[in-house]
């Protein structure tokens, strides 16, 4: 599904991503773990298509597709969804237009018709209700004046709208207290299925409780210098990134 | 100024009523002498063309070329009276009934003219005005549905129209009026001065929509006069014409009166748009507040000029402004000028300007949910202007200008 070959990455000409290579095949999980600066959110934003990025080496295929050659809408229509680790609130927005011309956009994108207004407002409603977020919320400014958390109950409720293939969830953990895992979690665990794909961006350990990864990768200085199962997030937790990290110098 | 006096004398010829006292306006003016950049109030617009090309006074009697304008303008209807102002003269045949409400009188006839002629283009209009649109009013009286008075100018190239509205409201009056300058693609020019004396305890809610035809001068003055404890609110949109400048002058002459200034101008190549505003607060307690989003894209000219002046006895005053303006490319301009004048010493002023770009992170978080750039940056646009167009007095015209700021968004479609 996801194939990344030593892909490298600079921002103003310091190179962040030294040779990333990953593959990613539908139906897995993966946990890209690393202390900060390791590029972890380098990687997230290289992937979705952000500016401001110079890819220097390597190739990136989603689906076949080379994922580079693409504007950030495109990769969207395609499949790829991006769980920001800070949400960005927009004034004057209402989440529901938001949502509306997301998904619509999308469906164009994907040759299929506008979802009908009454559809559309009964699977906000559902998955709102299914992420514990007040309907009510999606008739603000996006983000605007919602809480650590409801803005990252705001990115699920948005993921599961849109339903991705691949879900690249940068820190989606962060900040939450552990109600707000939980949900958050829940969300996460519904969009898993055989064709679908989830990279998790993560820092700590404690999201990989609720959401159990097939692997778990160690990010160090640019590159990926270990992989395992979901054990290897437990002797990281336990031992710490600095083993690794001096590995990789 | 010889240019202007020859073409004054010509255009009295067609004008028959009150010739000493225009002769006197235009005295006044051709004292006072074209309004030029080197002014520190219209250093954002430039009147240089008129003086190289001094227009004539447009014929009046153009009701067909009128209806044509106005059909294309599909402006809605509010319900209320409707006024057409045809090439500045009050057009019978294209406005609706007079009105049916009690207590609003529409006088045509003997208006005197409320305002000084301290200002240049003030004395032009006083003196090429033709029958003054005055609508009085009276105490208490609540008109319930809004009036609207369209200007339509189906001008020919340099020609030049003077309309002339007066609203009146007595004590306890409300009323809400919408104005709209709508015309041709010819390079006409609309001097207009809209004026508006608000009684005490009165409530007067006006929207104006500048959508000029694009070679269109348009120099429109309001001017507001507030007595005690009355409201008064304006939302403006500024989208055509290839000059436009929207000067209001408040003057709050009552305390514990209330002042709310909205708007805001997009300019494409080619387009200047320039908001100017006056608030004098000459007695205690008077609460203002002013709010605009100016946009200007590749070529085009956005400027706000605020001058707010307390005077020294107008303690307990009140005054907020906020302008914010955008450029969407780097060879658009815009200029942001709050100026403040306080001469009381138990006040509360405040202000802030800001110029910017559009928000590469709010527009990169659009695009990662698949929407594209045009509609991402049509959505931000729209929602950045949005915070002066709605929540005003009627719902449906606000309607019209958000959509109208939507289309503008369109027509500028992949040009990035």
């Amino acid at each position: 599904m996801l194939e990344i070959n030593d892909l490298r990455a600079s921002v103003d000409g310091r190179e962040i991503l030294k040779g990333i290579t990953l593959s990613i095949k539908p139906g897995e999980v993966h946990a890209i773990m690393g202390p900060n600066g390791s590029g972890k959110s380098t990687l997230s934003y290289v992937l979705s298509g952000r500016d401001g990025y110079e890819i220097t080496g390597g190739s990136v295929t989603f689906l076949g597709q080379d994922l580079l050659a693409m504007d950030p809408a495109e990769r969207a229509a395609l499949g790829i969804f991006l769980g920001f680790q800070y949400p960005v609130e927009i004034p004057g927005v209402s989440s529901m237009n938001f949502l509306k011309t997301a998904l619509n956009s999308v469906r164009r994108a994907r040759g299929e018709n506008d979802l009908p207004a009454a559809e559309f407002l009964k699977l906000i409603r559902d998955k709102a209700k299914s992420l514990e977020m007040d309907p009510e919320m999606l008739k603000r400014s996006v983000n605007v004046g919602f809480s650590g958390g409801e803005k990252k109950r705001n990115e699920m409720v948005q993921m599961a709208v849109l339903s991705p293939k691949l879900a690249i969830l940068d820190e989606t953990d962060s900040g939450l207290d552990i109600d707000a895992l939980k949900v958050v979690s829940r969300g996460i665990n519904a969009l898993r299925a055989a064709d679908k794909a989830i990279l998790m961006i993560t820092h700590y350990q404690r999201l990989l409780d609720y959401v159990e990864p097939d692997f778990v990768h160690v990010l160090a200085k640019g590159r990926i210098v270990k992989s395992g199962g979901k054990d290897l997030a437990l002797d990281l937790e336990r031992d710490g990134y600095a083993a690794f990290v001096d590995a990789a110098a | 100024m010889t240019a202007f006096s020859e073409q004054f004398r010509n255009d009295l010829v067609g004008l028959t009523d009150n010739t000493a006292s225009r002769a006197e306006a235009f005295d006044r003016f051709e004292g006072l002498g074209l309004p030029s950049v080197r002014d520190e109030a219209w250093r954002y617009t430039n009147l240089g063309g008129l003086a190289k090309k001094t227009p004539r006074l447009a014929a009046t009697d153009q009701s067909e070329k009128a209806g044509i304008l106005l059909d294309k303008a599909a402006l809605p209807d509010l319900g209320g009276a409707r006024f057409v102002v045809v090439n500045g003269r009050l057009d019978q045949a294209l406005s609706s009934t007079t009105t049916d409400v009690d207590g609003v009188v529409i006088n045509q006839t003997a208006a005197p003219y409320p305002t000084d002629t301290a200002r240049a283009l003030t004395a032009l209009n006083k003196a090429l005005s033709q029958d003054p649109l005055v609508i009085d009013i009276a105490p208490n009286v609540a008109v319930t549905t809004p009036i609207t008075i369209v200007h339509v100018a189906a001008q020919n190239d340099d020609e030049a129209a003077h309309p002339h509205v007066q609203l009146r409201l007595g004590k306890g009056a409300t009323a809400t009026v919408v104005f709209a300058f709508i015309g041709g693609d010819q390079a006409y020019w609309v001097n207009a001065v809209l004026s508006a004396d608000i009684g005490d305890n009165a409530n007067l809610q006006t929207v104006i929509l500048y959508d000029d035809g694009r070679q269109a001068l348009n120099t429109n003055l309001l001017r507001v006069s507030q007595a005690s404890h009355s409201r008064f609110r304006n939302t403006a949109l500024l989208i055509g014409g290839k000059t436009q400048r929207h000067e209001v002058i408040v003057t709050v002459t009552g305390q514990g009166a209330e002042t709310d200034l909205e708007g805001a101008a997009l300019a494409r190549a080619g387009q200047s748009q320039d908001i100017y505003t006056e608030l004098n607060h000459t007695v205690p307690h008077g609460t203002s507040r002013q709010v605009f989003r100016n946009v200007a894209d590749k070529g085009g000219a956005v400027a706000f000029q605020g001058r707010v002046v307390v005077a020294e006895g107008a303690q307990k005053t009140d005054a907020s402004q906020s302008s914010r303006s955008l450029l969407l490319d780097r060879s658009a301009e815009a200029n942001t000028k709050p100026e403040l004048e306080i001469y009381a010493d138990d006040v509360k002023c405040a202000h802030g300007a800001t110029v910017g770009e559009l928000d590469a992170e709010a527009l990169f978080y659009l695009e990662s949910r698949g929407i594209d750039q045009v509609t991402a940056k049509a959505m931000l646009v729209e929602a950045f202007v949005a915070a002066t167009l709605e929540n005003g007095p009627v719902a449906t015209f606000e309607d019209l200008l958000q959509a109208r700021v939507a289309s503008w968004m369109q027509q500028r479609g992949g040009d990035l």
